[in-house]
């Protein structure tokens, strides 16, 4: 940045290829952001459920059947699980973006992390119930 | 097994060497430092600088963790070499080198000009809506208004929160976690008008936009200032800006 300070001459800057190697933190927050990609994913997977339910009964089944494969329940596990995380992390850093208010980071996480895993529970009763 | 507060042992210290009239690749060097219980790293480089080599070239002050001059890379972690004890890398060797995204200018001295200048861009103080003459006082708070901005006031400029960010590592432009700080620090002050004069720097794409809440900067703070906190309400703030909500939510002061 210019300014009406300048800077020194003969400096050495070193390179930044290869960063988020340096420190297991900067691991955990590459994977924070990746697993943003699999919402997305799992996003895209009901969308085309939509699409099939106005395309017609025959297409809606067959988005179901395909959901039933093993392969798409192994992948629906390895989609909660990191969607799962995503989920964890978007509380985890939610103090940091709250204003200056008198409640523990600690209180803020805990509790939106609760009410998520609670309404999770309850969304999955009322279909069980209404599925049954 | 009682804590061991007397002997002496020897550490390697490893230190990063780089000389402006050399040029070249940095190089590193290892030195044999004798240590006891309470010695910090930075006392080891005094060690080497006043028995060793007297060319090695770092910054301090205080020795107490207060002025901000000799934040270094321990073992690859941004941190005051005041405020971290050889002791607790024994007995495996201790690399210190310069502040991580700054230029070198010698030895573990880095280039701070960027850090000043962007700190010059915030206008890092007060701006009253008026000024008022001293006959007529101070300008006064109460302790919750103060509560407000506190922390980010705590701030030592000592550029860990810099050398932690990747961010700016990857985009130099980026205003940064001290800076965007030092500018919520006065826009949270009650005494202060100044959000205006400031924004352009807060609302720009090399402002709070350009932190991806890494977060890391808020680790390895060591006045717990909160940069990650600072930097990120205030996203909140520049949306409210830009949709000319600020001013309606607070009259006479942000976004006016």
């Amino acid at each position: 940045m210019s300014g009406r300070f300048k800077p020194a001459a003969n400096t050495y800057v070193r390179p930044v290829l290869g960063w988020w190697k340096t420190n297991p933190f900067y691991l955990w927050y590459m994977l924070r952001e990746a697993t943003a990609i699999f919402v997305v994913i799992y996003a895209l997977v009901l969308l085309l459920g939509l699409i099939c339910l106005a395309m017609g009964e025959g297409a809606y089944n067959g988005w179901r059947a395909a959901l039933a494969t093993p392969v798409s329940l192994v992948f629906h596990l390895i989609l909660l699980l990191l969607v799962g995380y995503h989920s964890y992390t978007w509380f985890k850093v939610m103090p940091k973006t709250t204003p200056h208010i008198p409640i523990e980071p600690k209180v803020i996480v805990q509790t939106g992390c609760a009410v998520t895993a609670a309404l999770s529970v309850l969304i999955v009763a009322v279909l069980w119930g209404v599925t049954r | 097994m009682p804590l061991d507060t007397s002997s002496t042992r020897t550490i390697e210290i490893e230190c990063l060497r780089y000389g402006p009239e050399t040029g070249g690749e940095p190089r590193y060097q290892t030195y044999k430092v004798p240590f006891r219980h309470e010695t910090s790293v930075l006392q080891g480089l005094q060690y080497i600088k006043d028995n060793l080599d007297g060319s090695l070239t770092f910054r301090w002050s205080c020795r107490m963790a207060i002025c901000g001059s000799c934040g270094s890379m321990v073992n690859g972690i941004p941190q005051l070499s005041c405020h971290t004890f050889l002791r607790d890398y024994f007995p495996n060797k201790v690399r210190v080198e310069p502040l991580k995204n700054f230029p070198i200018i010698r030895d573990l001295a880095i280039d701070q000009t960027d850090f000043f200048n962007k700190l010059d861009s915030v206008k890092p103080y007060l701006i009253p809506k008026k000024e008022k003459p001293i006959s007529e006082g101070a300008y006064v708070q109460t302790p919750k208004q103060m509560e407000q901005y506190y922390q980010y006031s705590e701030c030592i400029n000592c550029l860990l929160c810099y050398a932690a960010c990747p961010q700016y590592g990857l985009t130099p432009t980026f205003t940064g976690p001290a800076a965007l700080t030092l500018l919520h620090r006065y826009n949270a002050d009650s005494r202060d008008k100044g959000w205006t004069a400031r924004s352009d720097v807060l609302n720009s794409e090399d402002g709070v936009w350009r932190c991806t809440l890494v977060g890391y900067c808020s680790e390895v703070c060591p006045k717990s200032v909160d940069p990650a906190h600072a930097i990120n309400q205030n996203k909140v703030n520049s949306t409210l800006d830009y949709f000319g909500v600020l001013k309606l939510l607070s009259p006479g002061g942000a976004g006016e």
